[in-house]
């Protein structure tokens, strides 16, 4: 099985789970359901941006009400509608990076990394702060690194299913997730005062 | 420079991470207003749902999603109800009329708009690069981009079926490449660090191979040459030469410098490269000094580098900007220009810090020019290697642009140089100036006259223009014509053609303008008339503008990745340019 399709699989697992069955073809029966999770999603991977979350909310809405690939099982549609969205997200991405990948990029010293890197505690992701402070940080990362860790660790897919998402060899996805990673401990502490 | 090794972690100990998996995928209501606009697109109006909630905060409802009727009771809505029924009704017929138009006019899943109404011709393929040293060469990578690809007449021609490369659900990256007329492309498939070499009429792979290779490729119409990567803690990039029948690896050459490219620097810290091997420095001011630093593992990329190839010979150019010369036959190594012990790990322009990204490299039969990270160029005798020229880039403009792109025609090179800095919006060029220099000596021969307007982004050279991407006053982009002669510049055109992020490439006298939209547009050189228009429909066609169109065979290639839920790349019908 390719890794597309074990992405597939996985969605569709996982999405099943909190799927209500609806009538797939009809717009109607999914929308409502469908918005708030849609834009639920993409809002805490933007950095809490609204207009950019509407933006590709409606991209993501649009694109499957356009596309003739809708799924023939009702459970299925919402897993379908994430797929879209990881990847609209991922687009939206790419598209911040490319904007951003040309050297003369300055470096801002009250940003630059120092000394080991220490895991982070248990969270409290109920905790409004928590959340908050954890979308800020990935708000700081590169584009790339946190698409790699939105992949990874917030969408949950296994690393060659991130790489493949990123267009990259699993080796430069590993590469690319150890940075990330080192890269949030960093900014997540320095967002909470943590000198260490 | 100082280099502290550092109690590294475990590089795949992610434990404290696992703790997010699906805990931001909690449904979060938007404003009302965003969604009955939405919702007005698509289906009736309903009741409004339930207030917008702040970034971060617990959802509405984590557990069952806010419920929505679709009925909205308000009594003023009821006047409404015709009017929107009959848009949304008008809306599904156009709609369900594009898609009619769209899968109609050619092939399922793909669409095709021309202006005369006649079937135009556009092909697609891998991730294009440069189809050989005599038809365009580049110097491309992020800081800029400059190509042609070939002085064939874009012409008709017979139409290729829709091609699907792999199985359903592949995901294959570059770098690809097409060589000579022949349908045939090479890609890496991503995930599993497959070389392959792919017939394009029809999709079948001819052969793979397990290479994980780096950069654009080059070929002589026998060998495919490339970087090989040999994975390690300091992948060292082998230049290779692969059996284009068979696979094999028919020579390799000497390992060379890592590449440490602006692709893995975030804003905190940038990558020098400490005797050749990539580190990450921290770099506390202007003074470019590094701090403390600590080995890495680079990141690969596909689109950056790679070989060029000028008659019997294939130069590959290094981290350090080092070029070697290969026999194409048998890899022996004719000559060898090093220089990293003269150029900086680290340095600076205006107020912003530059990371060594190694060279790139333009040649001909005549020529060798490698652009070195400090922003200069070399000029380099094709037979022996000795230099011949070299020009700093203050001796091309002045010292404050930075060399966004060249391209070598004949004996002259065309170099584009910009004012670059850094905004919020991301990196920002303007007062965009071509340079013609002589290929050998590096002498300025014309300098145009400013087009301040300009993103300098894009530029494709012929041997009499070279034609900018540029931004109006509106931000809106469009193209000028620089006179290589004279250095005058032309009127914008394309002006309200063109739209969102545009990649550029031509042949013969056709410029082609491929649009993120999914919209292709080809121009006349001579009258910077709107040919024809085509839309790419069915994908996702960002990767449209990842790489530039080159002309094979007198026929402009594309290719996209599709939606999700389809295989890609995936090829549209092929229609005639006019």
């Amino acid at each position: 099985m390719s890794t597309a399709a074990q992405i597939a699989n996985l969605e569709m697992e996982s999405g099943a789970e909190r799927t209500h069955a609806r009538a797939p073809t009809d717009v109607a029966a999914w929308f409502d359901e469908a918005l708030p999770r849609i834009y639920g999603y993409f809002l805490p991977r933007v950095g809490g941006r609204v207009t950019v979350a509407e933006d590709l909310t409606q991209e993501t809405i649009l694109a499957a009400v356009r596309s003739g690939h809708r799924p023939s099982r009702s459970d299925a549609v919402i897993p379908w509608l994430f797929g879209i969205a990881r990847h609209k997200l991922m687009d939206h991405y790419r598209a911040e990076d490319r904007d951003r990948r040309h050297f003369g990029r300055p470096a801002d010293p009250e940003e630059i990394e120092s000394g080991p890197t220490p895991p982070l505690p248990e969270l409290d992701l109920d905790a409004l702060h928590t959340r908050d402070t954890v979308i800020a940080t990935l708000n700081r990362l590169p584009p790339r690194q946190r698409s790699a860790l939105v992949a990874r660790y917030l969408d949950g897919c296994d690393v060659p299913a991130t790489a493949e998402l990123l267009g990259v060899s699993v080796h430069a996805a590993e590469s690319l997730l150890a940075r990330a990673r080192t890269s949030f401990r960093h900014h997540y502490r320095a967002l909470n005062g943590d000198p260490s | 420079m100082s280099k502290i090794s550092r109690n590294h972690r475990d590089p795949t100990d992610d434990r404290d991470f696992r703790q997010f998996t699906r805990a931001f995928d909690r449904p979060i209501a938007p404003s009302r207003s965003f969604a009955d606009a939405l919702r007005q697109q698509l289906v009736q109006p309903s009741a409004p749902v339930p207030a917008n909630h702040q970034p971060g905060r617990p959802p509405v409802t984590a557990d069952s999603p806010p419920a929505v009727t679709f009925v909205d009771r308000r009594p003023w809505r009821v006047g409404f109800s015709i009017l929107e029924i009959a848009a949304t009704l008008l809306l599904i017929s156009a709609l369900a009329l594009s898609a009619y138009v769209i899968n109609a006019v050619g092939r399922p899943s793909t669409s095709i708009e021309t202006l005369d109404g006649q079937s135009a011709r556009l092909d697609s393929a891998a991730t294009p690069q440069t189809l050989d040293s005599s038809a365009g060469v580049n110097w491309g990578g992020e800081e800029g981009r400059s190509q042609y690809y070939g002085d064939a007449s874009v012409d008709t021609g017979e139409t290729p079926s829709d091609v699907k490369i792999g199985d359903e659900g592949t995901t294959t990256v570059g770098p690809g490449l097409i060589v000579g007329d022949s349908w045939y492309g090479w890609t890496v498939r991503a995930g599993v660090d497959a070389f392959l070499r792919v017939n394009l009429a029809t999709g079948e792979t001819v052969w793979e191979r397990p290479y994980r290779t780096w950069g654009t490729l080059a070929s002589d119409g026998k060998r495919i040459f490339a970087f090989q990567v040999d994975v390690s803690d300091t992948p060292t990039p082998i230049p290779v030469a692969l059996d284009m029948a068979t696979g094999e690896i028919a020579w390799r050459g000497p390992a060379l410098h890592p590449f440490a490219t602006s692709f893995t620097v975030d804003e905190s810290s940038i990558f020098p490269l400490d005797e050749g091997t990539p580190a990450a420095g921290a770099v506390p001011d202007v003074t470019y000094q590094p701090g403390e630093t600590e080995t890495i593992s680079i990141d690969l990329t596909s689109d950056e580098r790679g070989p060029v190839v000028a008659g019997d010979t294939v130069y590959f150019t290094d981290g350090r900007a080092t070029t070697v010369a290969l026999g194409t036959a048998d890899g022996v190594e004719r000559w060898r220009d090093d220089r990293s012990d003269d150029l900086p790990t680290v340095f600076g322009s205006g107020d912003q810090i530059h990371t060594p990204m190694g060279g790139t490299i333009v040649a001909n039969d005549q020529y060798v020019l490698v652009r070195l990270p400090d922003d200069s160029i070399v000029s380099l005798d094709p037979a022996t290697g000795e230099e011949r020229g070299r020009s700093y880039k203050g001796g091309i403009t002045d010292s404050s642009r930075i060399i966004l792109g060249a391209s070598l025609r004949g004996d002259r090179l065309v170099v584009l140089t910009a004012f670059s800095f850094v905004s919020a919006d991301g990196p920002t060029f303007s007062s965009a100036v071509v340079s013609v220099l002589n290929a050998g000596s590096l002498e300025v021969l014309v300098t145009s006259d400013s087009v301040e307007g300009g993103a300098g982004f894009e530029m494709v050279v012929t041997d009499t223009s070279a034609f900018l991407l540029t931004l109006s006053e509106q931000q809106v982009p469009e193209m000028v014509e620089v006179d290589l002669t004279t250095g005058a510049v032309s009127e914008p055109f394309g002006t309200g053609q063109l739209v969102g992020q545009v990649q550029l490439s031509g042949s013969g006298d056709t410029l082609i303008a491929a649009m993120s939209s999914g919209t292709v547009l080809s121009f006349s050189m001579e009258t910077h008339e709107l040919l024809d228009r085509h839309r790419i429909q069915g994908g996702q066609p960002i990767t449209l503008v990842g790489g530039p169109m080159p002309v094979v065979d007198g026929r402009p290639v594309a290719i996209w990745k599709v939606g999700p839920n389809a295989p890609f790349p995936q090829f549209p019908p092929a229609t005639p340019l006019p």
